[in-house]
């Protein structure tokens, strides 16, 4: 196994309980963009040869994962709230613990899933699925709207490396649309969420409680 | 040789222990501009405090005069375990990680009890607290320890120091850098230093590891300090003996390059005593369980090769 | 080349009109825009799947990525009647006479864009072979049609907005995981022919596929696309976001978006029951079927807003749907044809509870009396459209449900089929009560009596004709399509 690849997926399971003991937003914000930009590399990394395809699409997700989506966040995070909390549901050192028994689930499913397919191994199959399940536990478990778009933003990583992991060669097209679909997603949720603060003044995800039954 | 090496990596450490503190008070006063105490200090300090008798309490029992003695004997008792980079300590056995973990346990059980023994609320607040942080170092040494065992595939502690060398490093980089960081933080956590514990603080009520110990004084002063200072030893050579490879087969050498590694270690806490401020003690179980985090990591990393 | 055109203009009519929406210079006339272009695009749909069925064949274009079989000519006709009667309904409600709610010039042109570009997005998934392509438009379907949630700017309506966004952006990332992970079942072998996801590939390749891994994938896609079906337990979003949208787009996303994303799952229903043998894959859609009548059951009784009611009601359709396409191919069959029966159906229900809201103020159950007596059309309209939903004779919604029966009496999946008649009947005595009480009975005081003009009774009238004819007899043409999409979703086309 590459070692350069074997440091960088470490890197990111480190990234993942940063971003779970984190308690400022915007830091989360940089890291979840760290991790994203790492994860572009891999299909450089992974890969025999570096072919034209691969260099534009890691190109595009460098720029996407690395640039635009942090920098959204962090503007939609300066004009909606005062707040730099991330507020959580449960703990910071609760949100650790449970990390590091999803850490041990995901390990447990990265050995189980035998992919027929060559190029993976088990620790990039472990990283993508404890990401993933960092994304869901962000989703659940913080107050605030924009770090459930972090939490939305740190899933799709998952999937993105899961993704590079297991198909290589998913077409060019499709690998591009469903990253302008994560641009698109994370631009509408920035609306909805400048929406909310402007006129409601609500960024608490707690707050919205009225629809019920 | 085999034999004297062994012999003399316990015995380097009773020598020099007091002088890693007394390096990491020569750092932290030359940063902060003042001359600071001569290196020798710390062994002015333990024969002075040896040549005076110690005052006892008469609400304490035989726990209180227990305390001192017994952690400086888990202490001495550890360092027979515990190697010197790649030069084997006199006793090794599978799993002797566990009893070097279960040394300071009973150390600190000791100490604490001591301290509570005293009946004076200062102390009874530090015990609480040493005992709620050992809570969540304790998974973490040992964590970061079954990693490098898991890593190198080796029962002792001795055998598994001595197959960390610069092809394993290149090899399982990641798992190694992981639980050094680990290490590093269950270094500062155990030792009751700047991020967690300030040992030059003055205030009680702000103390950990240093308010147990208020009672105490003449000899059972100089076994505590003596006993900190063994442990200080112990817990860099696990982490210096991690980080520096030098794995020749000449013995008088890789133990050279620990002990310089443990001198810089040393200058590296008083950078880190000098340039961070405490945490808060309600942050300080986020940074031990981070710090426990990274071991998982590792584990999980060393898992899949 | 005619492939080439019909498959290209379908998909791109709904897109490029959008567009022009988007940019449209005028101060008026953006909701006009939208009407014609969708009732075109709509006609462009059908005109596909006659395309299909005269044929008798799949037609394909752009290398194998774009194509229509029986299942998507099906679903087109089905998007052709529902967009064409929203497309109408949108004239009443949104009109500046009567109780309309007429939109600026700035939010029409918003809705205009996204309803049409929504259009585009569901045409996309419905006629592409790529399984990728079909995740992108899937998504893009959630994306475009969010803000229509929140057209209107309320708290509320943002609320919805934020957990529809939430639940189904994280529901369809769970879809795509799937779709790698079918797409890495697929041997080494074959992957060089598919060229990525081609659904035909796939199909072709059925039995060589990893069975593992095409389990776990189904799993996922279930779920994913599941979410944004509404299938309970993942229907959280749903009675928020349809109770809180403009009346055309809670009708829009109750009949038709809610199929779209079943539909997905039933791309992937032959492929894993070839691979995998045919009980597993039944079984989870049974279990999610039987989930979302309970669930739906029980907060149908419960519930005193109108349309969320209505919302429950499509949880528990849809589960209806889900249950019978897990019992084999009678059940496909069955599944198919309470499909269009529940669109129609649904699509006057809301466009009913809508415009009387509008009337009344207000969707709550105890304000909304009398309907029949405040606005005749509408009042007919509810109590038709209601007395449809639970299964009364002569309404064909009963013959879809006799088919399940059968197919479930077929299949001896008796748990099932108890669960279906118990939550039916609690479902059957409480909307009818509801039904009866909202439409007879006295207006309350303030409620003045109205009428809407003829383009209302064409949207009343046109479903409940459609409903009886098709519950009295199904014409050949009809069967033929039904027995060619069910074949599809059976594995033999």
């Amino acid at each position: 196994m590459n070692h350069l690849l074997e440091i960088l997926l470490a890197l990111s399971l480190v990234f993942n309980f940063v971003l779970l003991g984190s308690t400022r937003i915007g830091a989360c914000v940089i890291w979840m963009a760290m991790q994203g930009a790492l994860y572009s590399l891999v299909p450089l990394i992974a890969g025999e040869e570096i072919t034209p395809r691969i260099l534009v699409l890691a190109t595009a997700a460098l720029a996407m994962k690395g640039g635009i989506f942090p920098w959204l966040l962090i503007r939609l995070r300066r004009r909606t709230s005062f707040h730099f909390e991330v507020e959580p549901y449960i703990g910071f050192i609760a949100s650790l613990l449970v990390g590091v028994c999803l850490l041990a689930a995901a390990a447990t499913l990265g050995q189980r899933i035998h992919l027929t397919a060559g190029g993976y191994n088990e620790g990039l199959l472990t990283t993508a699925f404890f990401t993933i399940l960092t994304g869901l536990l962000l989703i659940t478990t913080r107050r605030k709207a924009v770090m459930q778009v972090v939490g939305y933003l740190v899933l799709e990583n998952g999937i993105y490396l899961f993704g590079v992991g297991t198909v290589v060669e998913a077409p060019m097209l499709v690998e591009l649309g469903v990253l302008l679909d994560a641009f698109v997603a994370v631009f509408v949720m920035s609306i909805a969420v400048y929406n909310l603060s402007r006129k409601f003044e609500v960024t608490d995800v707690d707050k919205l409680a009225e629809l019920k039954g | 040789m085999a034999l004297i090496s062994s012999i003399l990596v316990p015995a380097s450490g009773l020598v020099l222990a007091p002088l890693l503190v007394a390096v990491i008070n020569r750092v932290k006063a030359r940063i902060a501009g003042r001359q600071g105490p001569p290196l020798v200090q710390p062994y002015r300090d333990l024969a002075k405090l040896l040549g005076k008798g110690a005052v006892y309490s008469t609400t304490t029992t035989w726990l209180f005069r227990a305390g001192p003695v017994v952690s400086l004997a888990t202490a001495l008792a550890a360092l027979l375990i515990v190697p010197l980079g790649g030069v084997a300590a006199p006793v090794h056995f599978t799993g002797d990680l566990v009893a070097v973990a279960g040394l300071f346990g009973l150390g600190r059980f000791l100490t604490v009890v001591a301290a509570l023994d005293t009946g004076s609320p200062f102390e009874g607040m530090g015990a609480s607290r040493e005992v709620t942080f050992a809570a969540l170092v304790e998974p973490a040494l040992f964590l970061a320890l079954a990693s490098i065992v898991a890593t190198t595939r080796m029962g002792s502690l001795s055998s598994a120091y001595g197959a960390v060398d610069a092809a394993l490093w290149s090899a399982a980089a990641p798992t190694l850098g992981l639980v050094a960081a680990t290490l590093l933080v269950v270094y500062l956590v155990e030792n009751s230093r700047i991020p967690v514990d300030d040992p030059t603080t003055h205030l009680e009520l702000t103390m950990i590891h240093e308010v147990m110990v208020l009672d105490h004084s003449g000899v059972d002063l100089a076994f505590i300090e003596y006993g900190a200072a063994l442990k200080l030893w112990l817990l860099g050579m696990l982490l210096v003996g991690l980080v520096v490879p030098v794995r020749t087969a000449n013995p008088w050498l890789d133990g050279a390059a620990v002990i310089a590694g443990l001198a810089g270690l040393a200058m590296v806490v008083g950078l880190i005593e000098s340039t961070m401020a405490r945490l808060r003690m309600n942050n300080v179980p986020a940074l031990i369980v981070g710090g426990g985090v990274l071991a998982a990591v590792a584990f999980v990393v060393g898992l899949n090769p | 080349m005619f492939d080439a055109a019909i498959l290209w203009s379908v998909l791109l009519l709904p897109a490029i009109a959008g567009t022009t929406a988007a940019v449209w210079p005028w101060r008026r006339g953006a909701v006009g825009w939208m009407v014609v272009a969708t009732v075109a695009s709509a006609a462009m749909e059908g005109a596909t799947a006659v395309a299909v069925w005269q044929g008798g064949r799949s037609i394909t274009t752009a290398g194998g990525w774009l194509f229509a079989d029986g299942l998507s000519a099906f679903h087109l006709a089905v998007m052709a009647i529902v967009f064409t009667l929203c497309g109408l309904y949108s004239l009443v409600y949104f009109s500046p006479r009567g109780d309309g709610h007429p939109l600026a010039p700035h939010p029409a042109r918003r809705f205009a864009a996204l309803w049409l570009g929504a259009q585009a997005a569901m045409t996309l998934l419905l006629v592409s072979n790529n399984l990728g392509l079909m995740w992108v438009g899937m998504e893009s379907t959630t994306l475009l049609t969010a803000f229509l949630v929140s057209l209107h700017p309320t708290k509320v309506s943002l609320e919805a907005t934020w957990k529809y966004l939430m639940i189904c952006s994280v529901g369809i990332a769970f879809a795509f995981m799937g779709t790698l992970i079918a797409a890495a079942a697929v041997p080494e072998a074959g992957r060089a022919i598919a060229g990525g996801l081609l659904w035909t590939v796939m199909m072709r390749e059925a039995s060589h596929l990893d069975p593992t891994l095409m389990r776990i994938a189904f799993v996922f896609l279930a779920v994913g696309y599941g979410t944004k079906a509404g299938l309970a337990p993942m229907h959280n979003w749903l009675p928020d976001a349809h109770s809180q949208a403009p009346g055309p787009v809670s009708a829009m996303f109750s009949s038709f978006m809610l199929n779209a994303a079943l539909f997905c799952i039933l791309r992937y229903l032959p492929i894993t029951r070839a691979a995998t043998g045919t009980a597993f894959a039944s079984h989870l859609l049974v279990f999610f079927g039987v989930a979302s009548i309970v669930i739906a059951a029980a907060f149908i009784l419960s519930q005193s807003d109108a349309k969320r009611l209505l919302a429950y009601c499509s949880v528990e359709h849809l589960g209806i749907i889900c249950l019978a396409f897990g019992l084999g191919p009678l059940g496909a069959f069955a599944g198919l044809f309470h499909t269009l029966n529940h669109a129609v159906c649904k699509s006057l229900a809301f466009f009913s509870v809508a415009r009387l809201g509008q009337r009344y103020g207000s969707h709550d159950m105890t304000i909304l009396r009398g309907a029949l007596r405040a606005n005749r059309v509408w009042g007919i309209g509810l109590l038709a459209s209601f007395l449809a939903l639970i299964g009364v004779a002569p309404f064909a919604i009963l013959m879809s449900e006799l088919a399940l029966v059968r197919a479930a009496v077929h299949a001896a999946a008796w748990l099932p089929l108890v669960v279906f008649l118990g939550g039916g009947t609690l479902i059957f005595i409480t909307m009818l009560r509801r039904a009866i009480h909202m439409t007879m009975g006295a207006v309350p005081q303030g409620v003045a009596i109205a009428h809407d003009g003829r383009t209302a009774s064409l949207v009343v009238w046109l479903p409940i004709l459609l409903l009886l004819t098709l519950g009295l007899w199904m014409p050949q043409p009809l069967r033929t399509a039904l027995q060619q999409a069910a074949a599809v979703v059976g594995g033999t086309p």
